[in-house]
């Protein structure tokens, strides 16, 4: 399924006017840390199995106020879904591999409010890779997230889980943006 | 799905934090947020309020006033605690990222319920933040914090006691607690029930102490049945203070004694409770409290017994390692409300509206310690004459010679004509040290361009300094002339080691060696810029701020100045404890090892700013 950009960036084709507020313009300062797993890397196959989102706002993240949500195949995931997209409403989403998150949630948003998620997205591995190309040089850039956080000198995920992800690519967006 | 761990998880290792229990931990660490900030970035700006405690995960923290650097926090220390609870003006502290540095962040409503639910944290907060408040008072610019720790006791909220008899049961007690919302009563035992007023003393009687948390732990932990008697369980060994007691003591004996509360008495009788949130309160919030204690003294003799107490001061403070800037900035303080209170007390009012009162040399800056040679002068309204004026300026200065302030060796006293002057002989006084500078004259204008108005009316003196300035046009010759002092004194520098090792023994006059030249270095070079300060450091930075001085430079000289009139102080104190004339001498052998050295560096160091005066006003030529 090809992606429209079009309809993705005017919002044509939203069928369920109660997410207009994916469209705001209105700005909230914030921006949305989001990470997802799933049953395996093919984006057109693979189940998804958790969602993690946390918000971040200037120099912080609100890891108090983050969401976490598991999908099972028994369950519909329209509830959980409609949590997260309040969650993340018209912010710029920000994170590692982060095609992988938005085309595993808009294979399930699409159907559900006619449209694919219209936000901005912020990938942290590219943010890091214009960050080691500009010093000249012939090495390859380690793009693993858990080599770019030992390089910024961040600290080491403690977790395998979606949430721990989420997080660090939150702190790996602020480190690289400061 | 369970939530993971934070990535470098918040260590409850860590005071206060390990008084958490495993529950309180577990919402802690579910409350806290990040914080992520790039070396260099403010994060917290001075004045600012902060909406939550920063502990640091990852990096450097530099709490920064004025020019220096107050404080620094690694990882796990934790900052912000004083903009969080504390005035909007918590002493002007800016938080800056040293390095990059991750901080946890917790929130303030989370903290504020975990110091209420778990009396052990409370306490070790409230202690930390004590110990921050009296960090804070000992830093030179913050007068304001400086004037709280003279707060009284009385100024405070006391909680009205709350009496139980000691055959009262635990019932009753917590009942009396409720119904007084107090969080601790007072337990009578003896046959206080005739003694009159209450809590009047009385011989047979003796009160113990009976608090929320002990009720909780003798009935829910121990089991004791709620109807036994408070008497056998209540502690006996109060810890007590009296009303008129500094607030600063409370605080000291509440940190000393881990309790959170203290008995406050008058005369003997207990009139109240002081709780330490109440207590902090009153500290952290500078707009409640005024500056220093109301000068309430109706008579010279009034304050004389006034002007006694601050030698008495001084020593304890001084004993109680508190910084020698601070003390100055007391003493300062001090000195000017008694010259203000005694030229009020003495002065007719149409002399106070029509004169003003000014202090010179070292009170001018605000730099003496104990109690200096007088150095003060007035300044008359021109064509303003008052038919009483030799009377008073003569009681003025014979009574400061009997509060203890020596009279001026110089005869600069207000008592002296040339001293007490309509505004335009000032003036000419000015212009003829401008233009005929001989010794005294440089000295008289170095004196006077530190001065500081202390009562009257204080546009006299701006006046009298505008025309000071304007008159100063970039003379080379005359700046020349009047830094050249500032050589005038020998300083034996480290260079010349073992010769300085050899003469040990000697005393080393260490306002000659090494303050006088800082002080009218500095004094020339603001002198130059048309500053308006008069304190040293304050020169000192703002010199620097101007870019005259490199600020390394200045901060180690800063640092060198308040090491050198801390050893003065001590000297002083030392020597006028020992019944004999205060005196300026170190002696090398007196000092240990860690000041020896410092000693050192810093006349090192004031060799190195006597080469850049040298330099700078071309004394070598």
């Amino acid at each position: 399924m090809p992606i429209d950009f079009t309809a993705r960036a005017t919002g044509q084709g939203l069928t369920d006017p109660d997410y207009a507020f994916l469209l705001s313009e209105e700005d909230t300062g914030e921006r949305v840390a989001i990470h997802c797993e799933a049953t395996s890397y093919d984006k057109a196959t693979a189940d998804l199995r958790s969602v993690a989102a946390v918000r971040i706002r200037g120099p912080r993240i609100l890891a108090s106020q983050h969401l976490a949500l598991s999908f099972w195949p028994t369950e519909p995931a329209e509830p959980a879904l409609a949590r997260l997209l309040r969650f993340i409403g018209n912010r710029p989403l920000v994170g590692y591999y982060l095609d992988f998150t938005v085309a595993m949630l808009d294979r399930l948003v699409q159907p559900m409010i006619g449209m694919p998620l219209p936000n901005e997205t912020v990938e942290v591995s590219s943010l890091y890779y214009a960050r080691k190309t500009k010093i000249p040089g012939k090495n390859a850039v380690d793009l693993r997230l858990d080599s770019i956080l030992r390089d910024l000198d961040l600290p080491p995920r403690t977790g395998d889980d979606a949430y721990a992800h989420a997080l660090a690519a939150a702190m790996v967006c602020l480190r690289l943006e400061a | 799905m369970s939530d993971s761990l934070d990535p470098g998880a918040f260590d409850f290792a860590v005071p206060p934090f390990d008084r958490l229990t495993p529950a309180e931990q577990a919402s802690l660490a579910a409350s806290l947020d990040l914080g992520l900030y790039a070396k260099d970035s403010v994060i917290l700006k001075s004045g600012e309020r902060a909406d939550c405690l920063y502990v640091v995960m990852r990096g450097l923290v530099q709490e920064r006033r004025g020019g220096e650097v107050a404080a620094v926090h690694g990882p796990h220390d934790s900052f912000g605690l004083q903009a969080l609870f504390g005035d909007d003006t918590a002493g002007g502290v800016a938080c800056v990222a040293a390095e990059d540095t991750i901080c946890h962040l917790v929130p303030r409503q989370a903290l504020v319920e975990l110091a209420r639910d778990n009396p052990a944290f409370a306490d070790c907060i409230y202690r930390d933040f004590g110990d921050k408040l009296r960090a804070l008072a000992s830093e030179r610019s913050n007068r304001e914090m400086a004037a709280l720790t003279m707060a009284r006791i009385r100024q405070a909220y006391l909680h009205p006691p709350v009496f139980v008899d000691a055959t009262a049961s635990l019932r009753d007690a917590a009942l009396a607690m409720k119904r007084n919302q107090a969080s601790s009563v007072l337990v009578r035992e003896g046959n206080g029930q005739e003694g009159g007023a209450p809590g009047g003393p009385n011989k047979d009687e003796r009160i113990g102490i009976l608090t929320g948390t002990d009720l909780r732990d003798l009935v829910v932990l121990d089991g004791r049945p709620v109807d036994s008697p408070v008497g056998p369980v209540a502690r006996y060994e109060l810890l007590t203070l009296d009303r008129d007691d500094l607030l600063f003591n409370a605080l000291i004996l509440m940190a000393k004694h881990s309790v959170r509360r203290l008995v406050i008495t008058e005369h003997g009788a207990v009139t109240g409770v002081l709780e330490q949130a109440d207590l902090l309160a009153l500290l952290s919030n500078h707009s409640q409290v005024i500056a220093l204690r109301v000068d309430r003294a109706n008579s010279p003799d009034d304050l004389a017994q006034a002007s006694q107490d601050i030698v008495g001061l001084i020593r304890t403070l001084h004993g109680t390692g508190v910084k020698v800037s601070f003390i100055a900035d007391l003493v300062t303080e001090l000195n000017r409300k008694i010259f203000r209170r005694l030229f009020e007390l003495l002065a007719p009012p149409d002399l106070l509206a029509n004169s003003c009162l000014i202090v010179m040399g070292s009170e001018g800056r605000g730099e003496q310690l104990l109690k200096t040679d007088q150095d003060n002068g007035l300044i008359l309204r021109d064509g303003y004459d008052c038919p009483t004026l030799n009377e008073v300026t003569a009681a003025f200065t014979a009574r400061l010679v009997e509060f203890g302030y020596p009279p001026c060796p110089g005869n600069i006293m207000v008592s002296n004509p040339d001293w007490t002057r309509p505004l335009a002989a000032y003036k000419d006084a000015v212009f003829h040290w401008i233009h005929r500078p001989d010794e005294t004259a440089s000295m008289n204008l170095a004196i006077f361009y530190d001065a500081a108005a202390v009562a009257g009316d204080a546009s006299l003196l701006a006046e009298a300094k505008g025309y000071l300035l304007s008159r100063l046009q970039d003379n080379q010759m005359f700046f020349t002339a009047f830094a050249r002092p500032a050589l005038a004194f020998d300083t034996p520098s480290g260079l010349f080691g073992g010769l300085f090792e050899r003469r040990r023994s000697e005393a080393l006059d260490i306002k000659k060696a090494g303050i006088f030249p800082i002080v009218h270095g500095i004094r020339a070079l603001a002198l130059e810029k048309h500053m308006d300060e008069t304190n040293t450091v304050e020169r000192l930075w703002a010199l620097a701020d101007r870019g005259v001085l490199d600020r390394g430079f200045a901060g180690e000289l800063a640092e060198a100045f308040t090491f050198l009139s801390t050893l003065r102080l001590k000297a002083r104190v030392d020597s006028s404890a020992a019944g004999t004339q205060t005196d300026n001498l170190v002696r090398m052998e007196d000092l240990g090892k860690l000041d020896r050295d410092q000693f050192k560096d810093c006349l090192g160091l004031v060799k190195k700013f006597k080469e850049f005066i040298a330099y700078h006003f071309h004394l070598n030529h």
